[in-house]
């Protein structure tokens, strides 16, 4: 078929396709029949009918959580400032860390000062006794249904690399991103919004889009950004004069994509693209009909302090709502990213009291208001919080008032869906610098996540070049003192 | 055994047919008209059958419709074929000795009839069996009654073929005396066939409903083993032979030690003499048997008896330690257990954790099921149904039978259809989530009872307190979402009773932005104790906050022993902080007359 254009020839077969079938032919396609049998290690078909559109015909454990809220704390909050209370900084603060520790690590700006304090105040709450800085007040009150990981450590300490590793369990662009694996997984129980949904808050991570990316696993898994505010998506209404008028174009774009799909055999690039055109459509609805927020009552919006004075808490807050309310829709996996606006991400190389300040300021109210919300309406138990940053900060200063980054040792914390609230595993050491007990790497927390989610991260796989591949690599241990 | 579904449906058909055929061949010419009739009642019948084939193949357990419906009739239809038969019987013994040819017309004529009620029966047995669950009736019973009920019906056939046949060829060659011959003799050996199944099949069915026990339990004097023995007949499993609490001694063997010979020695014994009557070989009240260990872990139609390792929460335990005047007090109208029994009882329940593990060295059997099923023990019909109905259905995980079923979110009335499907899979309903549905206060009284359920998701919908109280017993069930909804404090008894403590942490009810109020929460929260939480505002924090800071340290013990608005005692739920000093009250209304105007009671409290 030769088109108008002549310029433009059609692909014929995509260069995998070529390579595959000349290489091997008919000997390969023998080949792949018999490897297509129980004897060579393929699953046998589950009798149990699939599960939404997930690859796992069943969850291998019963899931505890149905959903995942990750809470996205870009830039690397400090431990030492927020969960991880270490007195002996107060103690030793101004001294110079060579004297009092036992090894300093280079750091990114290789700029060490003093040992630095932190400049807010620590105190005991709920019945488990936790301590939480003044930083956090409102999620002072939640501590009890809270598990920290006070042993978290990154291999990365720059952002783009640690993001990637925080959300793909790789160091390098183009992995999938964890949200995808756990919607390609256990696919989504709502098919009018995608599985995998970013909301946005204004800061896009360092390493860009790719943190949400599908990676290798089919492109329909990809994370899909929502803006903060009161349009969600761009375009979203549609500019067609009627339903019917636009349902003909995209039957005609649809059946002319099934025409190439058939002459070039299944191609995820233009599967994917026909099945994005479809749940776009239905988005049109489904998307308003999310935003629109005001039967939510007066005292939910004051409580997730969408009446707040600053900008940063009304939009993390609006965010945080919008979470519940994907969560309520059956949406797997929610990313909330930090606020932009004025301030930096929680990246203060200076001026620690101030950054941290607008940070927590911006996040604290809502994220306390996203815990008790879940909870009084009984979705806490099935919803897995995880709240989170790349990495840490260091205990001495990087000049005069800031932290610079660290990998050694950082406090994550998990909340809901089958976490034993009211605990903490691990230990830094006394300065909160590096990791002296239980020490948990990022595919520990991978592994744990998709547990609870009723995954086994072992067996959750995508043969991509020549090798089943896992969100977790070949690393991973499931958290299960954390674990309810 | 239980017949493949289709042989026992048309085994059905073709007796009907077969009766109908007889009918109308048999008939005289005066009745040659009503005949017809007859024959097209049949092919009626013949056809209803078909039509439902195709629908009710899917669901062989529990299928409402017509084959339910007129199974139900097998115990009305059945008394037809035991009278005539035996009418038949007596008419052709007596007329033997008489010359009188009315005897073979009518003889032959009761015969006809005889077997048409027969198989009428007999169909409406077979839907019966078809339609009714696994362990309601003993198995062996039920075989027995249906292949020697099948097997008189077919001697009821041939002796009124071969007496009609006789008939008409002594007659039909204008031999007007009465027939004789072989066919005859034939002809009066099936019935004398008959005559000996007939209260055979009719005391098997009698076992089957009343219980073998009911027929002579009433005998003014002891009944012989032996006697006793030809009663329960056919039935050979353990409980039976020893009737009157022997102990079991039967063929089982145990491991010393083990869980399972502890069964045998202590708990079998007390099972015989207070519970194998109803709960028995010849009789499983609400499907249960305590007769033998297996039985009693396959639990009773309502769902498991024993909570392995707790004797608390086990059913069989719960109901004999009942007060005698309640409903649920077992065994009913007795005395009951002695407090030595109930212990024994108690005690084996929670060694039963470790029922199946052997003692070192032995081996242990028993406990587990004895077949192990292909494929999903749920109907997957109904599975695949509910997807198209709007609503989702999936394993709780991997190998496992429970189900969750959703229809979140699925707005406008669930529709009628989905409730037949829950109710095929009601067995294995774990979680039933109807968040943010249609589902409507008149939906719930259509629920079946969900011995399995464990979840069940009412948030954000138009339920009332009349839908709580439409609620099926659930068992198990640990988690009540009320989020949202319209119950009121109207519900909070029924709502006591509703939630248990879940397997491995406390249950829990949500009752935030309903009608209900603080103090109906509060009265709750008191009579289900510890055991079960009721999560409101208050228990997330977001009533009465008194800022961030406040309570997070500070003392909340109150410095007073006295209410000082009531002079009753203080309940340290009801404090206000005035002065720097944390007072305490009985109850909000004082806590409220104190903030309002402290002053007339400062007095009362300690300086």
């Amino acid at each position: 078929m030769k088109h108008h254009c002549q310029r433009f020839s059609q692909q014929p077969i995509t260069r995998r396709a070529m390579l595959s079938q000349a290489a091997v032919g008919f000997g390969g396609l023998a080949l792949a029949g018999l490897m297509n049998t129980p004897a060579f290690g393929r699953s046998v078909a589950s009798k149990a009918p699939p599960l939404n559109s997930g690859v796992l015909p069943a969850s291998h454990f019963p899931a505890r959580a149905k959903s995942c809220i990750f809470l996205y704390m870009d830039g690397g909050p400090s431990q030492v400032d927020t969960f991880d209370y270490k007195p002996l900084l107060h103690e030793h603060n101004g001294k110079s860390p060579y004297e009092v520790m036992d090894r300093v690590e280079p750091t990114q700006f290789d700029d060490i000062g003093t040992v630095l304090q932190s400049p807010w105040k620590f105190k005991q709450h709920g019945e488990s006794g936790a301590w939480v800085s003044d930083l956090f007040p409102h999620v002072a009150e939640c501590v009890d249904d809270i598990a920290f990981i006070k042993s978290m450590t990154s291999a990365f300490s720059i952002h783009t690399a640690a993001n990637y590793f925080l959300h793909t369990g790789h160091g390098i662009q183009g992995r999938p991103s964890m949200g995808s694996w756990f919607e390609y997984g256990l696919g989504s129980e709502n098919q009018d919004l995608p599985g995998f949904i970013v909301l946005n808050g204004g800061l896009i991570p360092p390493g860009g889009l790719d943190n949400f990316n599908a990676g290798f696993l089919p492109a329909r898994h990809q994370g899909t950004v929502l803006k903060g505010g009161e349009q969600l998506v761009a375009n979203i209404a549609p500019r067609e004069g009627s339903d019917t008028a636009q349902r003909a174009k995209l039957d005609l774009v649809q059946s002319l994509d099934q025409a190439l799909i058939q002459q070039v055999g299944g191609a995820d690039a233009l599967e994917s693209a026909v099945a994005n055109y479809e749940t776009a459509y239905r988005m049109q609805t489904a998307v308003p009909e999310l935003g629109d927020i005001s039967g939510e009552s007066a005292e939910t919006r004051s409580l997730y302090g969408l009446d707040h004075g600053n900008e940063g808490t009304r939009t993390f807050g609006r965010n945080c709502l919008l979470a519940r309310r994907l969560v309520e829709r059956g949406v797997r996996f929610i990313e909330l990213t930090c606020p932009g606006g004025a301030g930096d991400r929680w990246d203060q190389h200076g001026d620690l009291e101030g950054g941290h300040g607008r940070n927590s300021l911006n996040v604290d109210q809502p994220i306390a208001a996203l815990l008790k919300d879940l909870k009084r309406r009984g979705m806490l138990d099935e919803t897995l919080v995880v709240w989170g940053g790349e990495f840490g900060r260091t205990p001495f200063a990087q000049g005069g008032n800031g932290r610079d980054h660290n990998p050694f040792g950082f406090t994550m914390w998990m909340a809901g869906g089958g976490v034993k609230g009211g605990t903490s595993i691990g230990t830094t050491d006394a300065f909160g610098y590096k990791v002296v007990d239980q020490k948990c790497e990022i595919h520990d927390l991978h592994a744990t996540m998709l547990y609870l989610m009723g995954v086994d991260h072992e067996r959750l796989t995508y043969r991509f070049s020549g090798r089943d591949i896992r969100l977790t690599d070949v690393y991973g241990n499931v958290l299960h003192d954390l674990i309810a | 055994m239980a017949l493949p579904t289709p042989i026992s449906r048309w085994l059905a058909v073709v007796f009907v047919a077969l009766a109908a055929v007889l009918l109308v061949a048999a008939a005289p010419d005066a009745l040659a008209q009503g005949a017809d009739a007859a024959g097209s009642v049949a092919e009626g019948a013949d056809a209803t059958a078909a039509s439902d084939g195709a629908a009710a193949e899917a669901k062989p357990v529990d299928a409402p419709g017509w084959l339910a419906f007129l199974g139900r009739f097998h115990v009305v239809v059945l008394h037809l074929p035991i009278g005539i038969l035996i009418v038949a019987f007596i008419l052709e013994f007596f007329g033997m000795f008489r010359r009188s040819r009315g005897y073979d017309i009518a003889t032959s004529w009761t015969l006809v009839l005889g077997f048409f009620t027969a198989a009428v029966a007999i169909a409406f047995g077979l839907f019966l069996e078809e339609t009714t669950k696994p362990g309601v009736y003993d198995a062996l019973t039920m075989d027995w009654h249906k292949w020697l009920g099948i097997a008189m019906g077919g001697l009821a056939f041939f002796a009124a073929v071969l007496k009609i046949a006789a008939i008409r060829k002594q007659w039909g060659e204008g031999d007007q005396r009465r027939p004789g011959g072989a066919p005859l003799a034939l002809a009066r050996l099936s019935i004398l066939g008959v005559a000996i199944l007939l209260p055979v099949v009719g005391h098997l069915g009698g076992n089957m409903t009343h219980g073998a026990n009911k027929l002579v339990e009433k005998a003014p004097f002891d009944v012989p083993p032996a006697a006793m023995a030809a009663i329960y007949f056919p039935l050979d499993a353990p409980g039976a032979s020893t009737g009157g609490g022997g102990g079991g001694a039967g063929g089982e063997t145990h491991a010393a030690g083990t869980v399972e010979a502890q069964w045998v020695n202590e708990v079998q014994p007390i099972m015989d003499t207070h519970c194998v009557q109803c709960h028995g070989a010849s009789k499983q009240n609400a499907g249960l048997r305590l007769d033998a260990l297996e039985e009693v872990m396959r639990g009773s139609e309502y769902g498991p008896v024993v909570v392995q390792g707790s004797a608390e929460e086990s059913r069989l335990y719960q109901v004999v330690c009942l007060p005698p005047e309640d409903d649920y007090f077992m065994p009913p109208g007795k005395a009951g257990l002695s407090l030595e029994e109930m212990r024994t009882v108690a005690r084996w329940l929670i060694a039963s954790v470790d029922l199946g593990k052997a003692p070192a060295g032995g081996t242990a059997d028993g406990g587990g099921d004895p077949e192990t099923p292909v494929g999903p023990a749920y109907d997957l019909e109904a599975y695949a149904r509910l997807n198209e109905l709007g609503g989702r259905a999936q394993v709780v995980s991997e190998g496992s039978d429970l189900l969750v079923l959703s229809f979140a979110n699925h707005r406008g009335p669930i529709p009628e259809e989905a409730f037949a499907a829950i109710e095929a899979l009601a067995d294995h309903v774990q979680n039933l989530d109807f968040s943010n549905s249609g589902v409507t206060d008149a939906d719930l009284d259509r629920l079946p009872d969900m011995p399995a359920l464990e979840r069940l998701y009412l948030k954000d919908t138009e339920i009332t307190d009349e839908g709580i109280a439409n609620l099926p017993e659930l068992f198990s069930l640990s988690y009540l979402n009320l989020f949202g909804s319209n119950v009121t404090d109207a519900s909070i008894d029924n709502l006591s009773m509703l939630v248990v403590p879940g397997k491995d942490g406390p249950g829990s009810i949500y009752l935030s932005e309903t009608g209900v109020t603080l103090e109906g929460v509060q009265q709750l929260r008191d009579a289900l104790g510890d055991g079960v939480e009721v999560v409101f505002d208050d228990s997330v924090g977001l009533l009465d906050t008194p800022g961030p800071d406040a309570g997070a340290d500070g003392p909340t013990v109150p410095v007073n022993t006295v209410c000082p608005v009531s002079g009753t005692a203080v309940d340290p739920a009801h404090t206000v902080t005035y002065e720097g000093r944390v007072i305490g009250f009985c109850c909000p209304n004082c806590k409220a007359k104190f903030e309002e105007d402290a002053t007339p009671f400062l007095a009362n409290l300690p300086q």
